[in-house]
């Protein structure tokens, strides 16, 4: 019973004393000597200081340091990012971060030490297993190669990038940089402090909604992106189950090692995006869209398929051949992008879109390309984001509209800059509204009567390129909507996909719409919003026209191909245009025929005068007509 | 009563195991010492000669027998150490007699005999090597601290534990640890070579250390981490 009672003691005596160092180094992977906690410890060595430090030592150093040094040089972190702010270039870690490097970087032997236990000798401190340096492929085996690591050796400026937090100095805070002023640089202490591992990873303060990273990062409306405010459940990979706010920026980004260079994402590019649980093919579906299946569709922005390329910011070089390419950043940006799609009869940037940057054309005189843009950070209207790509900015010089580049579907891209010109005669309202287009003679809409229900803001509206380019697939809140991939040529979206074929791979006609062939009221793309007969009635008097209604006569015998817009009104197209303006078909009613147009005063004002031809229909008119 | 007789029994092992051992150490300097570094005069066989004398000390404290050295060292500093850390002072002026490695070993007052005797010889420089560890050297930049106020450092730093005074006493104590502050009140007490290091010796305990650094307990007796 004495001897119970004795055990007893020594066991609460003990119990307390491991109480005592519960946030002690003891309990931690830095106690390394042989009845440390981790994998990595000694075999024979009980004191837990000597690896790093030592009461005397021979050497000129700093803290008492007592590892031997790495002479390892480190190719530094870099980022077009910081090359664009004029971001003052990093030099090599200071004293600081090369104390914890001389295990980390992996060149050096953990137990490796100036003065060991025994009376002032210069040896190493064996470890078990022997283990010499911290393995290569360890988490904790940084290497010398800082490209996928935080930097270190960066001093802080946030005059230099206003997504920084400015503070005075010296910072209070147990984050410091070292050394504590203004000329101080970012070293593996300004984030560890490796006595204590209260926070895990010896952080400094505790990472619970990344407040660590958002101790010196502050991204512009970060606090209200989905990415932050989402509640969304999400397990990061060896941590317990959170959400997707709380997990904010460690989301995509990992201070070490991680695959994506630079900008320490996880994944390289976009599948850092496509995480499981995120927007891939592991995609919950529910709160979170899956991008990845879109994007391998047939007809799809490259993001999947083109690798290396994305700049940030990119330009007009990195843009153009033959650098061309789309990632999820170059329309999205993951810190400010939020919930929610676009409304109708608007081209305001929509929720999703929300912080990118885009371009905005300057003037040019009607269909001609406009070659000077202005960079709109953030982007206002969604066209800007668009136009990055498909203008002068990102295709170059293609003074007819045309480029040499072939498109997916088929035809060589055009310069939308061009075709959306507010000098042009029509256009579709992607970047004004039509009592805005002032090169459109009057009545520069339509009638309200040629627009369905869903657009009866004519002359005010407008709208955006993803109207009528995104996703093939019904609208419901498990799919996403944006031009990221279809199985549809030009991405063409809405209930009716097909243009200029339809779905036999026949040019669409009037007669498939007076004789109801081809199921032209479901496929007929320009339907979704122009009911060009509906009960009984032709909404225009030129459609109506009988000998317009031939089964040989196409739609694309008077307007345009590429229905964005043209030199003409009402979307016409002559017949010297080019492909693929004209569609040029071998059939004398598969390209352009008309030779001049002039706009009527309605829609039911037509009349021959209207229209001259060189030859056939009817006629030559005399007047003047559009050039 | 039994548990009275255990602690007892515990006191009187520390008591036993950690009895000074100077003789044979390497602070035995005389003749007669299995040391390396000893004397060659044969006749120089006294052990405590080399730093004590009953009598006709240098009339400071420990009835000190050395030339203390005139030595102006770099001291430590750190960006985490608030404190200035002043010259040495206190009783490591009497370690440093020896350990800066600008004095003789030799250089002992009172010499065994009468008259002041005469001074035992040494080979080689007859200093300690400075570029050895035992040789702290001027450059006390690489030494652990010494000589400042404890608790000036201890207010500024939570990674120090308290001192606590006991009557004139003033130790810092950790885990059945107990280390000495010099000085008499927690506001003036320092740090010293005396603090860690018993230059007598304790057996069983390597480089005169006042206890076994197993698990870094001398460490952790003041430092918190």
């Amino acid at each position: 019973m004495r001897l119970l009672n004795y055990i007893i003691l020594i066991t609460v005596s003990i119990l307390l004393q491991v109480s005592a160092w519960s946030q002690s180094i003891v309990n931690t992977k830095h106690n390394l000597s042989i009845t440390g906690p981790g994998a990595i410890k000694a075999s024979g060595e009980t004191q837990v200081c000597v690896f790093c430090h030592t009461p005397h030592s021979k050497q000129a150093t700093v803290q008492l340091w007592n590892h031997q040094p790495t002479a390892a040089n480190y190719s530094l972190y870099s980022s077009d990012y910081l090359t664009s702010k004029s971001y003052p270039s990093g030099s090599q870690p200071n004293e600081k971060s090369k104390l914890c490097l001389a295990c980390h970087d992996g060149t050096i032997a953990i137990g490796a030490v100036y003065n060991t236990t025994a009376s002032g000798s210069i040896g190493t401190i064996a470890l078990s297993g022997g283990v010499t340096t911290i393995p290569a492929g360890s988490a904790s085996n940084l290497g010398t190669a800082f490209m996928n690591d935080h930097p270190v050796g960066f001093g802080y400026d946030p005059t230099k990038d206003a997504e920084l937090v400015s503070r005075s100095w010296p910072w209070t805070s147990a984050v410091k940089l070292s050394p504590n002023t203004a000329e101080g640089k970012v070293e593996c202490p300004t984030c560890h402090e490796p006595h204590n591992n209260t926070n895990g990873k010896f952080l400094q303060i505790s990472n619970i909604n990344a407040a660590l990273c958002a101790f010196c990062h502050n991204k512009t409306n970060w606090a209200g992106s989905i990415h932050k405010t989402s509640t969304q459940s999400y397990t990061p990979t060896g941590s317990a189950t959170t959400t997707i706010g709380e997990w904010s920026c460690r989301n995509c980004h990992q201070s070490h090692n991680g695959q994506g260079v630079p900008y320490l994402l996880k994944l390289p590019e976009e599948n850092t995006c496509y995480q499981t649980g995120c927007h891939g093919t592991t995609s919950t579906g529910v709160n979170t869209k899956n991008i990845q299946t879109q994007a391998n569709k047939t007809y799809k922005h490259p993001v999947n398929t083109i690798s290396g390329l994305h700049k940030n910011p990119d330009n007009s070089t990195s843009l153009n051949v033959p650098n061309r390419h789309a990632e999820c950043y170059d329309c999205h940006n993951p810190h400010q992008a939020k919930d929610g799609l676009h409304t109708l009869k608007s081209n305001a940037v929509s929720n999703v879109l929300t912080g990118a940057w885009g371009v905005t054309p300057g003037s040019a005189t009607i269909w001609t390309q406009p070659t000077s843009f202005t960079v709109t950070n953030p982007v206002v209207q969604e066209n800007q984001i668009c136009f990055k790509c498909h203008s002068y900015y990102g295709l170059g010089v293609a003074v007819t509209g045309v480029t040499t580049i072939l498109g997916p579907s088929g035809i060589n891209l055009t310069d939308q800059a061009m075709e959306y010109n507010i000098a042009n005669k029509s256009v579709h309202p992607v970047s004004v509204s039509l009592n805005n287009q002032t090169g459109a003679t009057t009545p520069r809409p339509l009638a309200a009567a040629q627009m369905s229900a869903a657009w009866n803001g004519v002359g005010t509206q407008t709208m955006y390129c993803s109207d009528c380019h995104g996703n093939d697939q019904p609208t419901s809140t498990t799919v996403p909507q944006g031009p990221h991939g279809s199985a549809y040529k030009f991405m063409l979206t809405g209930n009716a996909k097909y243009w200029p074929l339809n779905a036999a791979g026949s040019l669409w006609t009037l007669d498939d719409i007076r004789n109801n062939r081809n199921n032209w009221s479901t496929n007929l793309f320009c339907v979704n919003c122009h009911p060009i007969y509906s009960g009984g009635t032709w909404r225009n008097n030129v459609h109506s026209r009988s000998n317009h209604q031939g089964a040989g006569i196409k739609c694309v015998a008077c307007h345009v191909t590429v229905p964005h817009g043209s030199k003409r009104s009402r979307l016409i197209g002559y017949r010297t245009d080019i492909s693929p303006y004209n569609y040029n078909g071998t059939g004398q009613y598969e390209k352009l025929v008309i030779s001049g147009f002039r706009k009527a005063s309605g829609p039911n004002s037509y009349s021959t005068s209207n229209c001259t031809f060189t030859s056939g229909c009817h006629g030559t008119e005399s007047g003047t007509f559009e050039p | 009563m039994k548990f009275v007789l255990i602690v007892a029994v515990v006191l009187l092992i520390v008591a036993i195991t950690g009895s000074a051992q100077i003789r044979n150490s390497k602070h035995d300097l005389s003749f007669t010492s299995t040391a390396t570094t000893k004397t060659t005069s044969s006749s120089y066989t006294e052990v405590c000669v080399f730093c004590h004398t009953p009598h006709s000390s240098d009339n400071t404290s420990l009835l000190w027998n050395r030339t203390y050295s005139n030595a102006t060292y770099q001291v430590y500093s750190s960006p985490t150490m608030e404190q200035a850390v002043p010259q040495p002072g206190g009783v490591s002026k009497n370690c440093l007699s020896c350990h800066d490695g600008t004095v003789a070993l030799a250089s002992v007052i009172n010499n065994p005999g009468s008259s002041g005797g005469i001074q035992p010889v040494f080979s080689g420089t007859g200093m300690i090597d400075t570029t050895g560890f035992t040789g702290m050297g001027m450059n006390l930049t690489n030494d652990h601290p010494i000589s400042f106020v404890y608790n000036t450092s201890q207010a500024t730093d939570p990674d120090l534990r308290a001192a606590t005074v006991t009557g004139s006493k003033v130790t810092v104590s950790n885990a059945g640890t107990s280390l000495t502050l010099y000085g008499t009140t927690a506001a003036t007490a320092t740090l010293e070579c005396g603090t860690c290091h018993d230059p007598h010796g304790v057996s069983g305990v390597p480089t005169f250390l006042r206890a076994s650094n197993d698990a870094s307990v001398l460490c952790f007796t003041c430092h918190i981490k």
